[in-house]
């Protein structure tokens, strides 16, 4: 059941302006610690009084948290980095244009505006229209603390609804992602067109040389706990010849594949493993049909 | 008493074109409105106003056995917690019927249901005092399902129903033997939130001489104004209530204007200081009343010529814990249980039946869109059997002027429906789209059209007074201020309203003012629902400046030395017709008024012409004329995903004379996406009666994103004659179609009916699986 609307909780604010005093702060701080990016999130549960942090540490003055860079053969993005900033970002549309495909239609324009990257992959919703693309393209996080730097795959970086192997005093600093050529599908389905939660999404990215799949990578939102790869699928369509029959064997891994909490809202998991085989045969024909024209 | 308006309006023009009416002339809310600088009931807040917050019942039906508010206090910020025996008049806020106290004393009805007020310096001194108060209930047996509350033995007050309907004609059951082809089914539409952006907010100031003002979100001032003197036990006069620019009603705030404004002005009656309360989108989706589900069991007949022979209807309205706005609704849906065509033969029966859901407000159709979606599926269901064309059998049935209604109403002029409906047609090439053999489609994407017929008795139902009033006053400028009691909620009615003051007076729109809507300057004017903002009030409008004009033109006569009859007045200038040379200005001419003391404000006050039906027989003239509708929808069902995306409606509407084709645009094309929510996504889910989706992410308005193509509206200006410049209303109408024709479109499409609503591609994809 919905949690009633309340008027915000005290708790106390900090505003560190760099990465070393965020260290400090860290250091000298004992839990209890909520980080806010954009907010779109966090304000609202905490009204909802689904989370109750004794501390908030902002992170938008951060300034070394706010970039879109590429680097040799990677795009670096940081974390505080809003939506609206990425879709607009020339270095992202160029190399990895999936990313910008699947969150085009993320939520709503004045969200995101103030929503981050950092936020929609650490809120980690099983639906988050970031995850399956980022997953698709190989990426991965770097999660910093006070006295470690470390770099995690994203496929291992969600473990549960709303959970991830984040510690509390560790802070996503920034999402790498490879660049590679190939092509690009990305598909949501919504209870509505726009401003709308997906009930299913799914990203692929994929190379046909000759008639044959040469690799596909493809990740899905909403039909698991987290956002999942679909690595039985990549496999079954390794070297197969791209046709009718194959993708539709596919479509029906991503359906066995799909298990959908019994208790998500929204939709029927009946509905979503239906639409996790619908998604996934138009993606691999989009795929199909870009590469081969 | 009935003045025919239309008629004395073009005499006075002498036959000429309008200047101002008709016209898209710029709304006079529009430029603060887009710039922001528009004030809405929050606006007005004061510094150090206190904040009420209500606790509330838990327990869907539970006997309130103890109210400890010590705790409470304990609270630093606290200044005052009342219960239901504190109210200083009458603990009563019932609509229609007296079964509601504003704060509940014995029992409580509903999730929801308020027990107490809590009243305090600062919002979270409200919000932890209201979780301090300790209620004890016993807890009673709940019942959600009107069919098992009207069996079983539930008591949730001393009666099951608060109301019941009948429209009894001719003889039903001779009728069906006669039939051809006789269609029978039971429909389920559903509940439907408001959905409005702004949510519901009172702020009540003491004034002088013991008065209460009251600035709130409320679609009826002088109910407001007349259940604050209520509660608080004072004469209406003591009771001022300024309603601000509203951002959207829908029907919503008509019925919980006048409670929340009641929760504000007790708090401030008896604390003497100013109080607010303003819910949150929480509150607002949880606790404000809905519109009312119904269950209608629906049988028509045919003879095989395609006329229609007889209707028979049951049904049940769910109105929750308390009566609220659902005797109108329900009577207002039995009288337009025929649609738009003649029927000889009708035996309609309907009931509201109280449960422990959220009780019902009014929403705009009123009834309507529930009973018209199975009235027209029965429609698309008997045209198939019959093998006619929908169209052409709607056409065949549809009220022309000299027909009777089902309450036997005689309709001697104002029906455009038959017109309508071919326009309609016509525009969007129904003849062709509608045949199946060249219609375009795929291996996943099927197509499909449909139609859609509304109607809409203009004014308050049959039962209830409708009555308005407005004023006019020349200044010596010749400025003109204009006052109402009719409320701007976005709808554009102080638009028209403008608009034909400065017709009638013969000046430009610009230079009249419409006043902040303020109960002390005007005689009761009733509510702002139910199509009558510019059908009544507009008339009273009309009514005031019309007797200025009057004295202006006597005046105007006498100096400038002609015949009354000559003279006429454009664009501020008095001329003869006779002799242009013979004039005077506008302004010269007011002046001259107060020079020769002649008054130079008038008020206008008009009464609905209609009737009160009979209470057994529904037999009698409910409203005093009916706008109608007709929306073609086209769809296009992804069949593997059971997404219905609705590609173009073609709208259109028989609303007589339009006074602004920019603001009835604005109308149409906003009721359309009203309709395609109720069709497609909007659902109301409930728990133990009270709703479980109540945020946006949840309960899914139709976005901009989901606006299909909406073609240029249709209009057949079938005016009637005892309102100003023949205007009928426009608010409701294009909303009761769409859900129709989508319905209607999609069986066309696949071949699948749905008997509730709404259409969600979850319930397409598992209908088209077991198909």
């Amino acid at each position: 059941m919905e949690e009633e609307i309340r008027p915000l909780p005290k708790f106390d604010y900090f505003s560190p302006h760099s990465l070393h005093d965020l260290s400090t702060l860290l250091k000298q701080l004992k839990g209890g610690i909520s980080f806010l990016a954009g907010g779109t999130d966090l304000l609202v549960n905490m009204k909802k009084r689904i989370t109750i942090p004794k501390v908030i540490i902002d992170i938008n003055r951060i300034q070394e948290l706010s970039f879109i860079e590429k680097r040799s053969n990677n795009i670096h993005v940081g974390s505080v980095t809003r939506l609206n900033n990425l879709i607009e970002s020339s270095i992202v549309q160029e190399n990895v244009p999936l990313l910008t495909e699947a969150i085009r239609f993320l939520a709503s324009h004045p969200i995101r505006n103030r929503a981050t990257i950092g936020g929609n992959l650490c809120t980690a919703s099983p639906a988050a229209d970031a995850a399956p693309p980022l997953l698709a393209l190989n990426a991965s996080v770097k999660l910093k603390s006070p006295d470690d730097e470390k770099i995690v795959p994203l496929s291992e970086f969600f473990v549960g609804p709303r959970q991830t192997v984040r510690k509390h005093n560790e802070i996503l600093t920034e999402i790498i992602i490879p660049c590679e050529k190939g092509s690009n599908a990305f598909m949501k389905l919504g209870r509505r067109r726009g401003f709308t939660l997906s009930v299913v999404s799914v990203a692929a990215f994929g190379i046909i040389k000759g008639d044959k799949f040469e690799d596909i990578r493809i990740a899905l939102g909403g039909v698991a706990p987290t956002p999942i790869r679909a690595y039985k699928i990549e496999e079954m369509l390794k070297g197969v010849e791209v046709s009718d029959r194959s993708i539709e064997k596919a479509a029906e891994i991503a359906k066995s594949i799909s298990k959908p909490s019994k208790r998500a809202k929204r939709a029927s998991v009946e509905y979503r493993e239906a639409m996790a085989r619908v998604l996934t045969k138009r993606v691999l024909m989009k795929i199909a049909f870009e590469e081969r024209g | 008493m009935y003045q025919d308006y239309l008629g004395e309006v073009k005499k006075l023009l002498h036959g000429k074109d309008y200047k101002v009416v008709g016209k898209n002339v710029i709304r006079v809310d529009a430029i603060e409105k887009v710039t922001g600088r528009a004030k809405y009931t929050t606006d007005f807040i004061i510094e150090n106003a206190l904040i009420v917050r209500a606790v509330r019942s838990p327990y869907p039906h539970a006997l309130i056995k103890k109210i400890n508010k010590k705790p409470a206090f304990k609270i630093p910020g606290v200044v005052a917690v009342i219960i239901g025996d504190d109210i200083p008049g009458e603990n009563q806020c019932g609509y229609y019927l007296d079964d509601q106290p504003l704060i509940a004393t014995d029992k409580v009805r509903y999730i929801g249901d308020i027990v107490a007020l809590v009243v305090a310096k600062d919002k979270e001194s409200a919000w932890a005092g209201a979780d301090a108060v300790e209620v004890k209930y016993e807890e009673l047996p709940a019942v959600f399902d009107p069919k098992e509350a009207l069996k079983g033995d539930f008591k949730i007050h001393n009666r099951k129903s608060p109301g019941d309907v009948k429209v009894i004609k001719g003889d039903v059951e001779q009728a069906f033997k006669e039939c051809d082809v006789i269609v029978e089914n039971i429909y389920k539409p559903g509940s439907q939130d408001h959905a409005y952006l702004e949510t519901e907010a009172a702020i009540a100031i003491p004034e002088a001489q013991d008065g209460i003002l009251v600035i709130s979100t409320n679609q009826g001032p002088f109910r407001t104004r007349n259940a604050v003197a209520r509660v608080l036990g004072k004469p209406q006069s003591q009771v001022r209530v300024i309603t601000p620019y509203i951002g959207g009603g829908f029907g919503g705030k008509d019925t919980y204007g006048p409670i929340i404004s009641s929760l504000a002005a007790v708090a401030a009656e008896i604390t003497r200081q100013p109080a607010m309360i303003v819910h949150t989108r929480y509150d607002s989706f949880v606790y404000h009343f809905k519109r009312c589900p119904f269950e209608i069991r629906f049988k028509s007949g045919a003879t095989k010529d395609g006329k229609l022979k007889a209707i028979e209807v049951d049904y049940l309205c769910d109105c929750g814990g308390y009566a609220a706005h659902v005797i109108g609704l329900l009577k207002r849906a039995a009288y337009h249980s025929t649609g738009v065509y003649e029927i000889p033969n009708c035996n309609v029966q309907g009931i509201a039946v109280y449960t422990n859901n959220l009780p019902v407000a009014a929403f705009n159709g009123f009834g309507n869109p529930q009973m018209l979606f199975a009235v027209e599926s029965q429609m698309d269901l008997l045209a198939e059997k019959l093998n006619i064309d929908p169209v052409e059998f709607r056409l065949k049935n549809a009220l022309v002027p000299g027909s009777r209604t089902g309450t036997n109403q005689l309709l001697d002029h104002s029906v455009g429906i038959k017109e309508l409906i071919s326009k309609v047609a016509k525009k969007a090439d129904w003849v062709k789209k509608r045949s199946k053999q060249k219609r375009w489609q795929s291996e996943t994407k099927k197509r499909g059209i449909g139609i859609g017929c509304s109607w809409h008795g203009c004014g308050t139902t049959g039962f209830k007074h409708d009555w308005a009033g407005a004023s006019v006053i020349l200044n010596p400028d010749g400025s003109v201020t204009y006052s109402t009691g009719i409320v701007e909620i976005g709808q554009g009615t102080i638009t028209s309203h403008a608009m034909m003051v400065a017709e009638t007076l013969g000046i430009p729109y610009e230079w009249v003012k419409v006043e902040l809507n303020d109960t002390s300057r005007m005689p009761d004017s009733g509510e702002t629902h139910a199509q009558r903002g510019a059908f009544i009030g507009g008339t009273a409008a009309v009514d005031a400046a019309l007797k200025l004009r009057k004295k202006l033109n006597k005046l105007a006569s006498e100096i400038l030395k002609c015949d009354e009859d000559e003279i006429t007045i454009e664009d501020g200038i008095a001329y003869s017709l006779n002799d242009a040379s013979k004039k005077i200005s506008f302004n010269d001419l007011v002046r001259e008024m107060y020079q020769r003391g002649i008054s130079p404000a008038e008020y206008g006050f008009i009464k609905a012409r209609r009737g009160y039906p009979d209470p057994d027989t529904g037999q009698g003239d409910p409203y005093a004329a009916y706008t109608f509708g007709c929306t073609i929808a086209e769809v296009e069902i992804d069949i593997e995903t059971g997404e219905v995306n609705v590609l173009r409606l073609y709208p259109g509407v028989a609303a007589g004379k339009i006074l602004q084709p920019d603001v009835v645009r604005g109308q149409i094309n906003g009721c359309a996406m009203l309709g395609l929510g109720y069709s497609l996504t909007e659902v109301v889910e409930r728990e133990n009666g009270k709703m479980v989706n109540p945020s946006f992410t949840d309960y899914l308005i139709p976005t901009i994103m989901d606006k299909p193509e909406i073609a240029e509206f249709i209009s057949v200006e079938d005016e009637y004659k005892y309102s100003g410049y023949g205007a009928k209303g426009v608010g409701e109408i294009a909303f009761i179609a769409t859900p129709l024709a989508v319905a209607n479109a999609v069986y066309d499409a696949i071949g699948v009916r749905f008997y509730d609503l709404p259409i969600s591609a979850e319930k397409v994809y598992f209908a088209l699986k077991r198909k």
